[in-house]
């Protein structure tokens, strides 16, 4: 099982070799194996046998994980092409924060086989997407759904039904008779 | 005048999609982020306290939960798309209803205690007491070997018709997080001194005059009286807490009267 407190710190060093030495194409294993790992993760927890609100929770972060250093990934690539060192290098570096603050999270659950900190990891999750879109280390949406392969019309069905579930829940229906 | 954003109207106007021209969205996000969209050019009428702000994530992240339940995986494939797009989803709601809270209102400071106390001591027992004597929908009282449908619909109409009170017309006890809600709002109408009003700006008939409903529970009929609210439990709540439950068009009206006519 991969281990994301590790797999962040191989990165952390990677990053700041970078730093000094430039980006080396040749040598972002460490960032390979944290996108493959992440969504390999992603299709084990939905395949597990977890109640499906701690399943979205750990999926989302996993979600987070993946786009976020696919996203470095792609961003360093070019940033080695234009010759851009170090900006590039420096944003990845302030986002390892983030990342290493949930990987301790996402061990847990997925050795343990699910979690008591939903919230929490909601929480550093949320705090991951935001903080990558910020540093530009998260795709548009429209790549996004294109990437999933999900069409326009299967979101506007979902936000159909969630309009009605909005509805439902923040008590707007009229459910008299 | 303070406005105070509650959740359902956050909510409603932070679901919104929009694609090849055509856009889905609830049946109130207009008038919600017509609000909204009015706060931002004035934010300091706007307070979203974090209360509501929680609350509107937590209904958010119930209502995703549900529209997932309701959707039939047939493969896991299938499973991973549907995941991906309500994560995406989410975030896209999330980012509207971020947006919103930061550019849109103002935090005041809350005395968690002294807003426990309000929930508790005051509004609980005030409403407990007044609850008692609403009814959700107005149902004359037609003998039940009546059975005809429509011989019991026209009876209804005739007798509501001739009725001289109606009755208060109330959705019933507010949840937990609604009356913690009023609490806050009559936290800040009571920090002001009563000096300033405090709109709740809701589209939940908890918060503002419920739509007169009249019906038959053997037969099922029901409608609306047009154009009559009843809004006696708000009035009350207003007069006793100081906050007024109000929509968010009428209270969009109220605020830009102020911003003519300033108070010296």
């Amino acid at each position: 099982m991969f281990n994301y407190v590790e797999g962040c710190e191989r990165l952390r060093k990677m990053l700041n070799t970078f730093l000094v030495n430039g980006i080396d194409e040749a040598h972002l294993e460490p960032l390979d194996d944290l996108v493959k790992s992440s969504q390999i993760d992603e299709v084990k927890v939905l395949n597990s046998y977890l109640p499906l609100p701690q399943q979205r929770i750990l999926f989302g972060a996993l979600r987070n994980i993946y786009s976020t250093t696919d996203e470095m990934r792609a961003k360093l690539r070019i940033a080695h092409a234009i010759h851009e060192n170090p900006k590039t290098v420096e944003r990845a570096l302030e986002m390892m924060d983030s990342l290493c603050v949930i990987a301790p999270y996402i061990d847990e659950s997925l050795t343990q086989g699910g979690t008591k900190e939903g919230d929490k990891i909601n929480e550093l999750s949320r705090a991951l997407y935001r903080k990558a879109n910020r540093l530009g280390f998260y795709q548009n949406l429209d790549t996004q759904l294109k990437h999933a392969q999900i069409r326009e019309t299967e979101v506007e069905n979902f936000i159909r039904k969630l309009t009605e579930n909005i509805e439902i829940e923040v008590e707007t229906t009229d459910e008299t008779l | 005048m303070k406005i105070m954003v509650e959740t359902s109207v956050l909510i409603e106007a932070s679901i919104f999609w929009k694609c090849n021209g055509q856009s889905v969205k609830g049946f109130s996000f207009d008038k919600c982020n017509g609000l909204l969209f009015f706060l931002k050019e004035h934010p300091e009428f706007g307070i979203v306290t974090k209360t509501i702000e929680d609350e509107a994530r937590n209904a958010l992240d119930k209502a995703v939960l549900r529209t997932i339940r309701q959707t039939y995986f047939t493969d896991i494939k299938e499973k991973i798309r549907a995941m991906t797009m309500q994560h995406i989803v989410s975030n896209y709601c999330l980012d509207r209803l971020d947006r919103f809270v930061e550019e849109c209102s103002s935090r005041l400071p809350i005395d968690t205690k002294e807003r426990d106390r309000i929930k508790t001591q005051e509004l609980e027992p005030f409403l407990r007491e007044l609850v008692m004597r609403t009814v959700r929908y107005i149902q004359p009282s037609i003998p039940s070997f009546v059975k005809d449908r429509e011989i019991r619909e026209e009876i209804t109409d005739i007798i509501v018709k001739s009725l001289p009170s109606k009755g208060i017309v109330y959705k019933g006890m507010p949840a937990d997080r609604d009356l913690t809600i009023m609490a806050e709002a009559t936290f800040i109408y009571r920090k002001n001194k009563s000096k300033e009003n405090v709109y709740i700006a809701s589209i939940d008939y908890h918060f503002i005059p419920n739509k007169v409903q009249v019906g038959s529970y053997l037969s099922g009929y029901k409608k609306y009286l047009e154009n009559e609210l009843d809004s006696t439990v708000r009035d009350k709540l207003a007069m006793q807490f100081g906050f007024v439950g109000e929509e968010p068009v009428k209270i969009q009206e109220a605020a830009k009267q102020e911003i003519s006519n300033p108070k010296t």
